[in-house]
């Protein structure tokens, strides 16, 4: 009796090992390969940097010629460094300014005056033109500049070319306090 | 023993032999042989894809840079060889920007990560891609211990370690890589 | 216990998924902004005189900083002949100010000062009418001579002006410190103004 369950044992093991090698015929291989994908993203941003040591204010001083009351001729500052600037992605760089104006004289100066300074800003260093706005120009349409790339930089801002608005024999009012201001604007372009 | 016997033969069903008894008195003997053939099967993949999200700040002292990605594990349920000396082979791609162009100084195009296959042999198979900035030789391979006999497992594929190339800023975009996990002999090789 | 066929072929799934969070929004813009300031200090400033032409008599003209009279006294009677010149000052004050118009002597008196009284019925100081015209202000210093001392008048102009200061200086027929008409006494006369544009 033992000896037949044997027999029929082994025949058992057999039919199983036909039955399933019929079944897994299309694939009977010693190997195996699996793959699975990954994937991430980084979003475009810009991030502005920072100026060292001096400060983001150019101060231009004592603005008139004390002996005419006119607008200098040799208004000039050092420019400014804004460091670590970087954009992940394509982008403008922007240009605005505002005229200096003065900020306690605010009505309508009498005639052979004026209250404002025109200047132009430049931001140099991001696109290979610079991009910048004259406060006294009708159109600025070198105040935007695009970058193709991705960068990191230093962006150079400069300003320059005042005169007074209204004409250059306009003087100006007196004030202690004339101000405008520079912005610049990176963005991450479409 | 005999309920035993009948049920063995039911399973199989081959007729003729069905109707043995313990009392016969006629016997014969059949030889028979078969062979089963070496295989290797992986699980499904699962959870796949992997999709590790935003990889770089958007604010800090880091920003731009790669952050802190949490480790990620992938499972291939019920792997098995029906035969001793088998091995893991992992190739990893790392995570590469879809964007073709060339990357800028001080940025990265690359992601590079370790991808670990456990739950095999005695130990894992683990490869960590080594892609440049500009996304230059992204891909790694590594082929872990010898498995010594047949075994069934459920493997963990862990993605870890992810890094810039130089922790250098990232470049924006969609990026895009691959694991291939290789189950087989170990004599076999290349595939 | 069945396994289902499998397949080979490479997944790879790939794209953007869009992160719509807004702080993620707020870092695809960096603005920095560098005010630019400077400061016009209250300043006044006066100019030499110049001769307004055509708006004398009787002056021979503007000699450095002195008008010089041609002839002072009608020779036959021995007063005064009449005088009259325009004087202008380019100027400026970027400021509320105040313009002062300020005569020396209150006339003109003789360089050299007399120890003695004047003889009866002769004069001996000249007066004059000085008007200033400057921005708003249309001032006039009367300097009378009745005493020589330092004679001024202040006007204030609320705005900052810029232009010409116009000095008119007249010397009527006859005027003396005495009675009109009164001869003079012999001798160099002579006054000083000075205009000052000057913080109230």
């Amino acid at each position: 009796m033992t000896h037949n369950l044997k027999r029929l044992a082994v025949l058992s093991a057999a039919a199983v090992a036909i039955a399933w090698s019929g079944s897994a015929a299309a694939q009977s291989s010693d190997t195996d390969v699996k793959n699975f994908a990954v994937v991430g993203n980084v979003p475009a941003m810009c991030v502005g940097g920072t100026i060292a040591g001096t400060g983001s204010t150019f101060d231009m001083g004592v603005l008139i010629d004390l002996n005419t009351g006119l607008l200098r001729t040799d208004l000039a500052a050092p420019p400014k460094v804004l460091s670590g600037s970087f954009c992940s992605a394509r982008s403008t760089i922007t240009v605005n300014a505002t005229p200096m104006a003065a900020q306690t004289f605010t009505s309508t100066p009498p005639a052979g005056f004026s209250r404002v300074v025109d200047y132009t800003a430049t931001a140099a260093g991001w696109t290979t033109t610079p991009a910048s706005f004259a406060t006294g120009a009708g159109s600025n349409p070198a105040a935007v500049q695009t970058r193709a790339t991705a960068f990191s930089g230093d962006i150079t801002v400069s300003v320059g070319s005042f005169s007074t608005n209204g004409g250059a024999t306009q003087r100006l009012v007196a004030d202690t306090n004339y101000q405008g201001n520079v912005t610049v604007t990176l963005a991450v372009a479409s | 023993m005999k309920r035993l016997a009948l049920a063995l033969l039911a399973t199989v069903a081959l007729p003729g032999i069905a109707h043995a008894q313990a009392t016969d008195t006629a016997t014969a003997d059949v030889g028979v042989s078969g062979t089963v053939a070496k295989l290797c099967m992986l699980g499904t993949p699962t959870p796949a894809p992997v999709d590790v999200g935003q990889m770089a700040n958007t604010s800090g002292a880091r920003v731009g840079k790669i952050a802190v990605i949490a480790p990620r594990v992938v499972t291939l349920p019920g792997s098995f060889c029906n035969f001793a000396g088998s091995a893991i082979t992992v190739t990893a791609t790392a995570l590469v920007s879809n964007d073709a162009s060339a990357v800028e100084p001080g940025f990265a195009k690359a992601v590079n990560y370790t991808a670990d296959v456990a739950n095999w042999a005695a130990g894992s198979a683990s490869v960590t891609t080594a892609a440049t900035a500009g996304g230059g030789s992204p891909t790694a391979s590594a082929t872990g211990p010898t498995q010594p006999a047949p075994k069934v497992a459920d493997l963990d594929v862990t993605l870890s370690n992810f890094t810039a190339p130089s922790d250098f800023l990232l470049t924006a975009g969609a990026y895009s890589g691959l694991v291939v996990v290789k189950l087989g002999p170990v004599a076999s090789g290349g595939d | 216990m069945s396994r289902c066929l499998r397949l080979e072929t490479v997944l790879v799934v790939g794209g953007l998924i869009a992160w719509a969070s807004p702080a993620f929004a707020q870092s695809t813009v960096a603005t920095k902004t560098l005010p630019v300031t400077g400061n016009a200090p209250p300043v006044c400033a006066v100019g030499s005189p110049r001769l307004a032409a055509g708006n004398q008599i009787n002056f021979r003209g503007l000699s450095g900083n002195t008008l010089q009279i041609d002839q002072m006294i009608d020779p036959t009677t021995l007063a005064v002949a009449a005088a009259s010149v325009d004087v202008k000052f380019d100027a400026v004050c970027n400021y509320p100010h105040r313009l002062r118009l300020e005569s020396q002597n209150n006339g003109l008196w003789p360089t050299l000062q007399r120890t003695q009284a004047p003889a009866p019925g002769f004069g001996s100081a000249v007066p004059y009418r000085a008007t200033v015209m400057w921005g708003v202000v249309n001032g006039v210093l009367n300097a009378d001579a009745q005493a020589r001392r330092v004679n001024d008048q202040q006007f204030n102009i609320d705005l900052p002006t810029a232009g010409e200061i116009d000095l008119k200086l007249n010397i009527a027929p006859g005027a003396s410190n005495a009675r009109d008409n009164a001869p003079l006494l012999a001798g160099d006369y002579a006054d000083t103004m000075r205009i000052f544009v000057e913080p109230r």
